[in-house]
């Protein structure tokens, strides 16, 4: 039997370093955002059709600041993930998701942890990246649907805490699921 | 709700809990002895049927946050 490991939170808390560390524990790791880029190429011309580009960049500043627009482009995207997400879990092995929009993505996990942070981190972590504060905020203005769900861990403070805490997660996990 | 604020209480002694819509935020001073913690813990309340998530925050984690992202201190 597959094991599914889901990550969930909004952006910038930390679900990469998360998933990674399980990764590290020997999951095959699997991102719904490279799944999302594999099928945003596939699905180029119907996109180009609707949205007068199939730029990435370009779509990105369309849907993060309207709403309508973003559920237009998760209708053409999301099922063609879903089943790419399928035709990959085929082995009987112990994999984590990493999806921020797992609750839209209607993904069922055997696990999931949902990472957070404080918004003043989130802030910090996506100015770094190149993030304007209003591209900040409109993002996670859309992401209001990502509720605290299964294990809540926090990554506003160090990494070596974040990794005590991954540490007792996965020895429960161990005992409790058999890994 | 209030059977699970008492057994965190007692098993944790956390300085404050916060709650916000459906999740639970425990402040504590230290984050020692917590996977024993957490293992009496999910003993305690596992006959408890309740929809409720729970966070755990150090005093130095919890200074991160604007009290509003926390929700309602409820301890």
């Amino acid at each position: 039997m597959s094991f599914l490991l889901c990550i969930t939170g909004k952006i910038g808390t930390g679900k990469t370093t998360v998933a990674y560390y399980f990764k590290n524990k020997g999951f095959e790791y699997i991102s719904m955002d490279d799944i999302g880029h594999e099928v945003f190429e596939k699905k180029k011309y119907e996109i180009y059709n609707i949205f007068g580009t199939a730029n990435r960049k370009e779509i990105a500043n369309i849907v993060f600041n309207n709403e309508e627009k973003l559920r237009i482009l998760e209708n053409i995207l999301h099922p063609e993930m879903k089943k790419v997400l399928n035709e990959r879990i085929t082995k009987n092995l112990n994999y984590v998701i990493e999806a921020a929009i797992k609750r839209r993505l209607g993904i069922i996990c055997d696990l999931t942890i949902t990472v957070t942070a404080a918004k003043e981190i989130i802030f910090q972590r996506l100015t770094s990246r190149g993030l304007s504060k209003t591209e900040v905020e409109n993002i996670l203005k859309l992401q209001n649907d990502i509720i605290p769900e299964g294990i809540i861990i926090d990554n506003s403070s160090s990494l070596e805490n974040l990794q005590t805490k991954l540490n007792i997660i996965y020895n429960q996990m161990k005992k409790s699921n058999n890994l | 709700m209030e059977k699970i604020i008492e057994i965190i209480k007692e098993l944790f002694k956390p300085v404050e809990i916060y709650k916000s819509d459906n999740l639970i935020t425990v402040i504590l001073n230290t984050e020692t002895d917590m996977e024993e913690k957490l293992s009496k813990f999910s003993k305690q309340i596992s006959s408890i049927d309740e929809d409720l998530s729970l966070r755990f925050l150090t005093i130095e984690e919890k200074n991160k946050f604007d009290l509003n992202e926390l929700g309602v201190k409820i301890f």
